[in-house]
């Protein structure tokens, strides 16, 4: 197989025949290896199980979707006109008594955050809400607390820094819907709905107080405000207007 | 990846969008199947739908070429989707002086049938037009009293509009904040001849002469006044609560 055109180097070597052995020598190691396929290499299993995952999820939404790429309707199914708040005097349509309080006194509790924590247990330097007693138990002993502060020992027995006096600007509302929501949040479930006109008790007797504007101590608790506030709490599945709070018949007039 | 690979995969994910989200609404709604109206359920009888001709055809030409649609849009949104019912007489009137019910309700397909293109307008800057052609008579009506006949309402109307149209901003209740540009380019300024034209609106001019809409601006203005989108829909399309069907306005 001595190729005329090629010099012959060596009269011991054949050139081509070594040449050739050689490619087919790394062709099989090329084969056996896969070096060097040029981005041919056949493609993991792995990808295709990732890839049969992300279509499961998504036949999955889609098939959930409903009417997605319903071209023949052209409203939701089921949908009802609901009039919002119309700028004519209309009214939001009414929601149980607790929902309302509940959604009204978490914005309020935002104020209450800084120190109390998101989820009510303090912390630091600051007492839980979440299972306290005093939070849990007579409403009054618990409006005058946030009313006029807290300095002096806690429900647990424990000498904390001084609470400030949050009821400046607060009206009653915000007072019962906070009220409500402490008493039904972070685990605990009181349930009771506070109504804006216990709250509005409760601003009566914090300033009827022989000291006001000082924050109350566990001993002036104890001796004058151990009980619940005058009136009765809402049944939490009244219907009341979302915004003001009212019941939902009086707001409707 | 090539070039050749790289603009196939751009027009095929941009036209799957495309197909989907402009090609088959189009086909689909440019035709949409007429809905009857059922005897003992509907007040109407007949099949449903939107009467539109003459002049308001012209003005509808006149409202597209001069971009109103840019600023005014014209639909009715459902209530899960924003509160247009719930604005003062947007969707219809809460309470037609006529037959004394809620004509409110919301746009739908046939609203737009018969149209080039269907102008629900790009940006909300003005108030939705879809019932401009009650809102205003309704207003100059609860203005001049029970006493004013149709026409005079009709032309106080109209009155309003031209002037609208010439310059929002002469306009008391918009003098101090509106945005609308004027379109006195629709308006001619002329000598007036004998008798000063009757709709020749009511702003100073040189002794003598006169501003009177041009054909385009009347064009617009019957076309403004001819939008008029709260007639009653069959029960099939009727959205409103059970206990408010057929436009009784309790509740």
């Amino acid at each position: 197989m001595q190729d005329s055109n090629k010099p012959d180097l060596d009269e011991s070597l054949n050139v081509t025949s070594s040449h050739e052995q050689m490619l087919r020598e790394s062709a099989a190691v090329a084969r056996e290896k896969h070096v060097d396929e040029g981005g041919k290499e056949p493609m993991s299993l792995w990808i295709f199980g990732a890839c049969a995952l992300v279509a499961l999820a998504a036949g999955g939404a889609l098939g959930k979707a409903g009417s997605l790429f319903n071209y023949n309707e052209t409203v939701r199914p089921g949908y009802v006109r609901q009039m919002l708040g119309t700028d004519d005097g209309g009214a939001l349509p009414p929601v149980p008594a607790l929902k309302a309080y509940m959604t009204k006194g978490e914005k309020i509790y935002g104020k209450c955050i800084g120190c109390h924590a998101p989820d009510g247990k303090g912390g630091g330097a600051f007492p839980a809400l979440a299972g306290s007693e005093w939070a849990l138990g007579d409403t009054e002993r618990f409006a005058m607390i946030v009313l006029n502060g807290l300095s002096g020992p806690s429900s647990t027995g424990k000498t904390w820094g001084v609470m400030p006096a949050q009821g400046v600007g607060m009206s009653a509302t915000d007072l019962a819907a906070v009220m409500t929501y402490v008493r039904s949040s972070f685990g605990n479930s009181n349930g009771d709905v506070i109504t804006a006109e216990m709250a509005t008790e409760a601003m009566k007797i914090s300033e009827t107080r022989s000291n006001p504007g000082t924050p109350m101590t566990a001993e002036e608790l104890t001796a004058a405000h151990l009980k619940a506030l005058p009136g009765e709490p809402l049944d939490p599945a009244a219907m009341v207007d979302p915004v003001s709070l009212e019941p939902a018949e009086a707001a409707a007039e | 990846m090539n070039f050749r690979q790289f603009a196939l995969g751009l027009t095929f994910s941009f036209g799957i969008a495309w197909l989907a989200v402009v090609v088959v609404p189009f086909f689909k709604m440019r035709n949409p199947s007429p809905v009857s109206f059922q005897e003992g359920v509907d007040e109407n009888t007949g099949i449903y739908h939107p009467k539109r001709a003459g002049r308001g055809a012209n003005g509808y030409e006149v409202y597209a070429e001069n971009g109103c649609y840019q600023c005014h849009t014209q639909v009715v949104r459902n209530t899960d989707a924003g509160n247009d019912l719930g604005r003062p007489n947007w969707g219809g009137l809460k309470l037609d002086a006529d037959t004394g019910k809620d004509t409110r309700r919301e746009s739908n397909v046939f609203d737009y049938s018969g149209l080039d293109f269907a102008p629900i307008g790009v940006t909300r800057l003005g108030p939705d037009l879809m019932n401009v052609g009650r809102r205003i008579p309704a207003r100059i009506r609860a203005a001049a009293g029970p006493d004013a006949t149709a026409g005079e309402i009709d032309g106080e109307t109209r009155d309003w509009l031209f002037l609208h149209l010439y310059n929002p901003r002469l306009n008391p209740e918009l003098r101090d904040w509106s945005s609308c540009p004027p379109f006195s380019f629709l308006f001619e300024e002329r000598e007036i001849t004998g008798e000063r034209s009757v709709d020749a609106i009511e702003v100073n001019t040189a002794p003598g002469r006169e501003i009177v809409p041009g054909e385009k601006a009347r064009a617009l203005v019957s076309y403004l006044m001819s939008l008029k989108h709260d007639d009653p829909v069959p029960a099939s399309m009727d959205f409103s609560p059970a206990d408010q069907k057929g436009g009784d306005s309790e509740g």
